[in-house]
């Protein structure tokens, strides 16, 4: 098959004394959706800048569709599309006119309504932007990094602040965007979104990937393999069992406890992202 | 109300300010436009001719010159640097005197100079720095000189030069463009970026952070006013009564941009208002320009009240006594101003109460 | 590419409606104060004489011969007229006044001048009237006898028709036109840096060069165009029209590089003004120093914007050759071109 979207190697950044981005190494394929997750300050952003080519990596190098990031960086962005953290679009000028803009910088034809029809800015897109909700200023950011249909999309926390519907409209264009084989790097805090998005995730502490694998296989990993169960006594009480599920007699175990009492509830142990990304970055693990 | 607040309230806002670019505009306005008019009317464009002078021994004639009020003497210690001079124009003409130029003079021996001449020089200043000149050498070579003559200013005693006719005007500016900007405009962007909610949330009351607002317009209106009396040389009278009434227009300016500021919605509304409202301040202002309008018509505007008693005390030297009736109304004025503002912050409270 | 910026910063300009205003408003305001300053050269000093005396006496012939004064039939006349303005200025000669005279006895005679005269040409009008009639009456015989001067013309020659107050506005306001500009795109450049907008354009296709480019052409558009304007409105662009765009397309370049050098070290809006005060302020001296030459000064000739106000000046105002002009051109194409080359590297390492 082609090669992968995104090839880092060593890449690493530093403002000063202080190293931000420290000798990371990961690797993208098209069509898939990465997630990087990390505590603030970890240095997401920065390796977006540099992948993107806004900042020179200070050691290493990444390959961007097989181009090299600090040589080549004018060919590579004609193939990607970036958001950015914070929201930086001509507020004195509309939606089409933002748009528009950037559309003659790719040199494309966009269908520019469409694209504000899926974003759902269709109606208001004659308003200046400067009037439009935080919201709809992020929506219409991902609607220009995507004008160009970009090989790779660069998302830095593309849902930060939105309500459901809004999240989940902008979840659907990236979906749709994987589908037609776009590789996509997206950076959140939002824990369920990286669980339900993405095909793979990395957790980044300190400038450090410490994780890097598909979301069930980070389950796996930190999780208990067990199940919780709730039963309750003839005489009311109630109580909590763990089974774990390694051993060869957790159905026999399970039975059991049916026969003791009513089965309240069952769990299953597995981790849930947060919990691992709690494990990864918090104090303990660090330091 | 606590004072101590306010003070707080007020050295943030003359931080904030410090960066709002009406800050500057209104402190600089008032400035540019006095020198502007003192450029333009004043004494530089009436053109009082300039002689350089460049001698190689004493003489007398550089005391007897500067004590002429008809032209300007600049004494150079080089040649070179007089010759550069009156190259650019910065003197019309530049005299070479030799050393033993007086008791050569007074002896009636004939004695050479050298003078320069700056091509573009007009031949009315030639003329007059000639005529001066002359004067003095004859004076100085001691020939006896019967005739004096006298000039003797005909018509109304005074005429206002041009320089005069501004000055209400450029009081008026001062005084209500650099009290009235700043509150408004500090208020429109407060709203703007919601932050007065943030500070209201706190013990402070909408009152004194309108109130430190107030303040600081104050303050900027009597610097500009007095900024601009002083570059006209018009800073006279009593300057305790002066600077009372200067902040009494101050007051009155920046409680107008304090109401104009909770009034509008933006800053394009607020700039379209204060041009709206144009011709009731800038009026007395306007009409002192054309001397020809009768002296009442001016009297309709408020802001007459705040320009008048101040010229009259710095122009004229009037005491609290003959201007009490002009300061009762401008007293009235700002209490006027004052209710209303009260009163329209008082129903913001509430609207804001009931918003949460 | 850089025809889309372009377009696009045109049409941000046009939003802006605080600076399209002010821009505006400012360019009629050059304009109203152009033609508001008088046309004429410093009005003509004239003096009346009303004659009590008969005009074919040797003092009334000397006065007249001497000072060309216009003559009265009256006294009421003549006072009138002063009052009016008509005459600066007026003297009365009385039989009195000339027996005095005869007799060498001392006269104090009143000059009426008009009113509202500064006291500087009040003063100078006496003494015009005294050195003249001393002159004459004196036994000592004249001042002049003793004196042998040599003159020295320096500068072009007008022969004492000296320029209009709007001749020596002109290179000045065409300078504010030009420092105001920069100013505004400065404040552009940076509103872009604030507001992150040139990260959006950069990760894009485009290079910082183009970016630049597109605002220096921007630039250097708008700063001729307004010059142009009021060029054209005052009707001073046919007196060197060749000269004049020359030195207008190099005041745009220059005035570019001092917005780029602004743009570049200011942080924020704060840091535009103050620094733009800091730039600005200075290089409008030269431009005062050409309407009002006494303020001027050797220093002030260090200045860069000198090389663009004088240049203005001769070619406006004395029909300068080419050759004339050349040591103003290349010294300003020199300065525009460094203050680009700085003021471009500059923000270019203030983008990466
Ligand atoms: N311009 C800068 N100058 C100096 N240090 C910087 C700069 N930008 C970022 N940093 C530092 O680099 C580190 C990584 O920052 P980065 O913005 O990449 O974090 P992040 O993972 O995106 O955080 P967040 O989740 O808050 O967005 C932080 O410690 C930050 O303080
Ligand atoms: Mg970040």
């Amino acid at each position: 098959m082609a090669q992968p979207a995104i090839v880092a190697e060593d890449l690493t950044y530093r403002y000063g004394d202080l190293t931000a981005v420290d000798h990371i190494s990961f690797q993208v394929e098209e069509g898939e959706i990465i997630g990087m997750l990390g505590p603030n300050g970890a240095g997401k952003t920065t390796t977006v800048m540099m992948l993107t080519g806004q900042i020179r990596p200070a050691e290493g190098r990444a390959r961007v569709l097989g181009m090299d990031i600090v040589k080549e960086t004018k060919q590579i962005q004609r193939h990607i599309g970036v958001t950015f953290e914070t929201t930086n679009l001509y507020e004195q000028l509309n939606a089409v006119e933002n748009l528009q803009l950037f559309a003659r910088l790719y040199g494309v034809r966009a269908d520019i309504r469409d694209l504000l029809e899926k974003v759902g800015l269709a109606g208001r897109e004659k308003e200046r932007v400067a009037n439009y909700s935080k919201g709809m200023k992020q929506r219409l950011m991902v609607a220009r990094a995507m004008l160009h249909n970009p090989r790779i999309l660069f998302l830095d926390e593309p849902t930060h602040g939105l309500d459901p519907v809004s999240s989940r409209t902008i979840h659907t264009l990236i979906q749709e965007a994987a589908e037609r084989g776009t590789a996509v790097f997206l950076t959140t805090h939002d824990m369920m979104e990286a669980d339900k998005l993405c095909h793979r995730v990395a957790f980044i502490n300190q400038g450090k990937i410490v994780a890097l694998d598909t979301p069930a296989a980070l389950k796996l990993r930190y999780g208990k393999r067990a199940l919780r169960v709730e039963v309750e006594a003839p005489d009311g009480r109630v109580t909590t069992h763990e089974i774990p599920l390694d051993g060869s007699d957790g159905i026999q175990e399970l039975a059991m406890l049916a026969q003791r009492g009513r089965i309240l509830t069952v769990h299953s142990e597995e981790a849930t992202l947060e919990d691992i990304f709690i494990q990864l970055t918090g104090r303990g693990l660090v330091g | 109300m606590s004072l101590q607040r306010i003070v707080v309230l007020l050295g943030k806002e003359a931080r904030l300010n410090a960066t709002n670019v009406f800050f500057a505009y209104s402190i600089a306005m008032p400035i540019v436009l006095s020198l502007l008019v003192g450029l333009v009317f004043g004494d530089i464009f009436s053109g009082m001719p300039r002689l350089g002078i460049y001698a190689e021994g004493e003489t007398e004639l550089l005391g007897l010159l500067d004590a002429k009020g008809s032209l300007q003497v600049r004494v150079y210690e080089s040649p070179d640097v007089l010759r550069g001079d009156v190259r650019r124009g910065a003197v019309q003409v530049g005299l070479i005197l030799p050393a033993g130029f007086d008791q050569a003079l007074r002896r009636g021996e004939v004695t050479r100079i050298h003078a320069l001449r700056w091509g573009e020089a007009s031949l009315r200043d030639l003329a007059l720095i000639e005529t001066a000149v002359a004067d003095v050498m004859v004076e100085l070579a001691g020939i006896p000189t019967p005739v004096q003559v006298e000039a003797v200013p005909l018509g109304k005693v005074q005429v206002a030069s041009w320089s005069q006719r501004f000055l209400p005007l450029l009081v008026i500016m001062a005084v209500l463009l650099g009290g009235l900007l700043v509150p408004a405009t500090s208020l429109i962007t407060e709203k703007q970026s919601r932050t007065l909610v943030a500070v209201t949330t706190t013990p402070t009351t909408l009152l004194e952070v309108y109130a430190s607002k107030v303040l600081l317009g104050l303050l900027i209106g009597l610097f500009t006013g007095w900024a601009t009396l002083f570059l006209n040389n018009a800073f006279g009278g009593q300057a305790a009564l002066l600077l009372g009434v200067l902040g009494l227009g101050a007051l009155a300016a920046s409680l107008l941009g304090a109401l104009l500021g909770t009034l509008s919605k933006d800053m394009d509304t607020f700039i379209a208002v204060v041009k709206g409202l144009g011709l009731l301040l800038w009026g007395p202002g306007i009409l002192a320009l054309i001397p020809q309008v009768p002296e009442w018509v001016a009297r309709i505007f408020p802001t007459y009240y705040i320009v008048d008693p101040v010229l009259q005390i710095s122009q004229r030297g009037a005491g609290f006594s003959e201007l009490a009736g002009e300061l009762a109304i401008l007293l009235a004025l700002v209490g006027t101003l004052l209710l209303a503002l009260v009163h329209i912050v008082e129903r913001r409270k509430e609207k804001m109460a009931l918003a949460e | 590419m850089i025809a889309t910026l372009i377009a696009k910063d045109l049409k941000l300009y046009a939003r802006n409606r605080l600076y399209s205003f002010l821009t505006v408003f400012a360019l009629l305001a050059y304009i109203g104060i152009y033609f508001l300053v008088p046309a004429s050269t410093n009005e003509e000093l004239s003096i009346g004489l009303a004659l009590e005396v008969p005009q074919e006496h040797p003092l009334v012939q000397y006065v007249v011969r001497f000072m060309e004064p216009q003559l009265f039939t009256s006294r009421e006349a003549l006072l009138a007229s002063v009052e009016e303005g008509e005459v600066t200025a007026g003297l009365v000669i009385t039989r009195e006044v000339l027996a005095r005279l005869q007799q060498g006895q001392a006269v104090n005679l009143p000059l009426y001048v008009t009113p509202g005269t500064p006291s500087y040409l009040q003063e100078a009008l006496a003494d015009v009237v005294a050195v003249a009639i001393n002159d004459l009456v004196s036994p000592g015989g004249g001042r002049m006898r003793l004196i042998e001067e040599t003159e020295e013309v320096l500068g072009p020659d007008l022969m004492g028709a000296s320029l209009s107050m709007r001749q020596r506005l002109l290179p000045m306001l065409v300078m504010f036109v030009l420092l105001i500009e920069a100013f505004g795109m400065a404040t552009l450049i940076n509103q872009e840096v604030v507001t992150d907008t040139v990260r959006a354009l950069l990760v894009t296709p485009l290079r910082t060069s183009q970016f630049i480019a597109g605002k220096a052409l921007l630039s250097v558009g708008l700063a001729i165009t307004q010059v142009l304007i009021l060029l054209v409105a005052t009707g001073q662009i046919v007196t060197a029209p060749l000269q004049l765009l020359v030195l207008i397309l190099l005041g745009g370049l220059f005035m570019t590089g001092v917005a780029f050098l602004i743009a570049a070290i200011a942080r924020d809006y704060m840091g535009v003004f103050t620094w733009g005060l800091v730039f600005v302020l200075p290089m409008m001296l030269p431009g005062l120093t050409v309407a009002f030459p006494g303020m001027a000064s050797a220093w002030m000739e260090w200045i860069p914007s000198f090389f663009l106000v004088d240049g203005l000046h001769r070619a406006l105002n004395f029909q300068v050759s080419w050759g004339e002009l050349s040591g103003n051109l290349v010294s300003l194409l020199g300065i525009s071109l460094l203050l680009l080359a700085l003021g471009g590297t500059l923000l270019r390492r203030r983008f990466q």
